[in-house]
């Protein structure tokens, strides 16, 4: 055991660099922190417009007591798992090959058998793995061959979910623009992402909640005077609930009210089938 | 073991440089296993005493930078980035980590104002703070995620290194930025208040690694696969950094060439990693790792004219491996490795050669004890050969002939021409006292006589 030197020097002192020509460079959170304060707690209830499906779920009405999980967050390369056409385009190089996922965002838990990755260059959730199923190269698996009639089974993709589509962030006109990815920070151990697209200033907040069987992605939007539109994949949609914001099809159109704060909660785990109904 | 919050930000608080320190060297400095007690006067602004609680665990260290004499932060092989505290003598005192998150970054780092900490990728590079003070880094902005040829596949090889400017380099894989034109790498210079990116020299080979020193020579580890033999090291002065042009490139821009070769006999085939500059004896140095062989490589670097060359020696053989190094005040080294930290100063030195240079007619052998001057005055215990740069080499006859202190040899030679790599090897040379030579072979890049 050792007695360490008493310091008079803590990091609210200046650290003495200003001898340094590296000039101080203040990270650019007030601003992002500032509308986070300003508009939460603004969440109005939107009323259905015609054309619209009905009112989502409301996460956040009766909210139950809900533990977050500790985070494990790491930024990996991976090769690549995404399939879709549309979702590929910002990996895709001139000569047509499809890149590694080298910006990516690797979010996880000791606890938890899902791992949900993030990447910094399309700036949008990618997927959540289960990391019990096996994986897809071996989840497809022909079936020997009985009396001629050969077919191939396909187990589950270990892909709870995998992005699909086009950019999922769009202005209140629905024209998606290129995000640039700013950086991000630790919210109480959760990251947030921070990211412009096209004229919004957006932080998108992901973290795991219920041992990990609940994904919670939480949007804070500011410049968005029009409100913002979400388009998530069709495979999603069946397993998100939304704390505001009006559906069409797949796409989840926040007004401006609520562009403080947007909460979506994934269920990650499958439905429990519903018992067959005898008489 | 798990430590609450509170003392654990008290921990890391404790590990943080002070340039107070400085000035007070390790007042209240105590070695007791005594319960730690405040025994500052009660007007005192001090901070009380932090008890460091010692952990069989040893940090995995990928690259260090030093805050003061005392203090570093290190990167872990998860990507981690900690702190830790050192004694005058490089005895560790304390580690602990200083951000949980697992970067996927580069073996270098960067230390930016208020403790932030610069780190790369190969497609970033990224400053993270400590936003909220409480010791753990919390925020983390992507400075840098464009450059030339970035579209086209070229990404980030090596760095973040600051220079004496304060700009950040990075060294680019090689990329062709107009068509037509050979694919060249980059060291890119990166200023927080400049929005232009400016190349400060070019390379035909990918940079693996490299170091800048207080004059602004950098030393690369160039890349080239398919040569067994050796290792190439270039040295090259970056151009003055004119801060009322700081977009402006270089004119004309500096060429990274392969100045010296480690040869591959003497790191046991093992490349060297990390390079680092250091100054013993008045002398500024080169050292570079070899983390699976534990041999680290000295080199020493020489000027004439605008040419770089050197000695190039085996300086020792670590008792643990060793990825990087820094030099954490004039002569005061550290490394650090898969198995922890590992002081690389204040040891006691193996008998060794410790500089070859050049004599009008032949070269003269520098030892750190003297040697045996019966097996010294022995022409046969001498092997000289001169290896030419394109290919053939030619063996030199000797005759040495010994210093009155006994630590230097003048091997008289034939003339020894430009453009070959001396190889020197004294196979029965003990000391005075029966010892041994670390390495009995010793290289001397010849560019220029």
């Amino acid at each position: 055991m050792f007695d360490v030197i008493p310091t008079d020097i803590t990091l609210d002192s200046n650290p003495g660099y200003s001898a340094s020509p590296f000039p101080a460079m203040v990270p650019a959170t007030s601003a992002f922190l500032k509308i986070s304060v300003l508009a939460g707690g603004m969440l109005l209830a939107c009323p259905v417009l015609p054309g619209q499906d009905a009112p989502p779920p409301q996460a956040t009405s009766s909210p139950p007591v809900s533990i977050p999980v500790k985070l494990d967050i790491s930024r990996r390369s991976l090769k690549n798992f995404l399939t879709d056409e549309a979702a590929l385009s910002p990996y895709r190089s001139p000569d047509g090959t499809i890149g590694e996922l080298t910006g990516l965002f690797m979010i996880g838990s000791g606890s938890v058998p899902y791992a949900v990755f993030w990447d910094s260059l399309s700036c949008r959730l990618l997927g959540v793995l289960d990391i019990t199923r096996p994986g897809e190269a071996e989840s497809v698996a022909p079936l020997p061959p009985s009396g001629g009639d050969e077919t191939v089974k396909t187990a589950p993709s270990p892909y709870v979910l995998k992005a699909s589509g086009p950019a999922q962030f769009s202005g209140p006109t629905g024209s998606p623009a290129t995000p640039v990815y700013f950086g991000f920070r630790l919210i109480d151990g959760k990251p947030e992402f921070l990211y412009t697209s096209g004229p919004l200033a957006v932080e998108e907040r992901i973290w795991l909640e219920e041992g990990g069987t609940l994904l919670k992605q939480r949007f804070s939007v500011r410049d968005a005077a029009k409100g913002f539109r979400i388009l998530l994949p069709a495979e999603w949609k069946e397993r998100v609930a939304v704390s505001a914001g009006t559906w069409k099809n797949e796409t989840l159109t926040v007004p401006a009210e609520a562009a403080g704060e947007v909460i979506l909660t994934y269920r990650l785990t499958d439905r429990e089938p519903e018992p067959a109904v005898s008489n | 073991m798990r430590y609450p919050i509170s003392f654990l930000r008290e921990r890391i608080l404790s590990l943080l440089p002070a340039l107070v320190l400085a000035s007070l060297p390790y007042a209240g400095y105590s070695q007791t296993d005594s319960t730690a007690v405040d025994t500052n006067p009660p007007e005192s602004k001090e901070r009380p005493f932090v008890t460091l609680n010692p952990t069989d665990q040893v940090p995995q260290v990928r690259a260090i930078i030093p805050m003061d004499g005392a203090n570093v932060f290190f990167l872990n092989h998860r990507g981690q980035i900690g702190a830790a505290k050192f004694s005058p003598g490089l005895s560790q005192i304390g580690w602990d980590l200083y951000s949980e998150i697992k970067l996927n970054a580069l073996p270098s780092l960067a230390l930016g104002p208020n403790y932030s900490i610069l780190t790369a990728s190969e497609n970033e590079l990224t400053q993270a703070f400590d936003s909220d003070k409480n010791a753990q880094l919390d925020f983390f902005q992507a400075l840098l995620q464009d450059w030339p040829g970035r579209g086209k596949g070229v990404t980030i090889t090596a760095g973040p290194v600051a220079d004496q400017w304060g700009r950040i380099i990075l060294a680019l894989s090689p990329g062709s930025l107009n068509e037509g034109q050979p694919a060249r790498a980059r060291l890119v210079a990166w200023h927080p208040e400049h929005k232009k990116l400016v190349t400060v020299t070019e390379s035909e080979l990918l940079i693996d690694a490299f170091a800048i020193n207080r004059d602004g020579l950098v030393a690369s580890r160039l890349h080239m696969a398919d040569y067994k033999d050796g290792y190439f090291v270039s040295l090259t002065d970056l151009p003055s950094f004119d801060s009322k042009q700081p977009d402006a490139s270089p004119d004309p821009m500096p060429f990274t060439l392969p100045s010296l070769v480690i040869p591959a006999e003497l790191t046991k085939n093992d490349p060297p990693v990390q390079l680092c500059f250091a100054h013993e004896g008045g002398k500024e140095k080169l050292l570079l790792p070899c983390p699976k062989s534990k041999h680290l490589i000295e080199i020493l670097p020489e000027k004439l004219g605008n040419i770089w060359q050197g000695s190039i020696l085996l300086r020792g053989k670590t008792e643990r491996p060793v990825e990087s190094i820094v030099e954490m005040s004039s002569g005061v080294i550290l490394g650090g490795g898969s198995e922890g930290f590992v002081p690389l100063s204040g040891l006691s030195e193996p008998y060794r050669i410790m500089r070859i240079t050049l004599a009008k007619d032949g070269v003269i052998l520098f030892f750190n004890r003297s040697i045996d001057r019966f097996e010294g005055s022995k022409p046969e215990n001498y092997s000289v050969k001169a290896i030419a740069l394109n290919g053939g080499e030619t063996t030199l006859a000797v005759v040495p002939v010994i210093e009155s202190d006994g630590k230097a040899v003048i091997l008289k030679t034939n003339a020894i021409s430009a453009g070959t790599v001396l190889r020197v090897v004294c196979q029965n040379l003990p000391s005075e006292k029966g010892e041994t030579l670390l390495s009995s072979a010793a290289f001397y890049t010849v560019h220029r006589r």
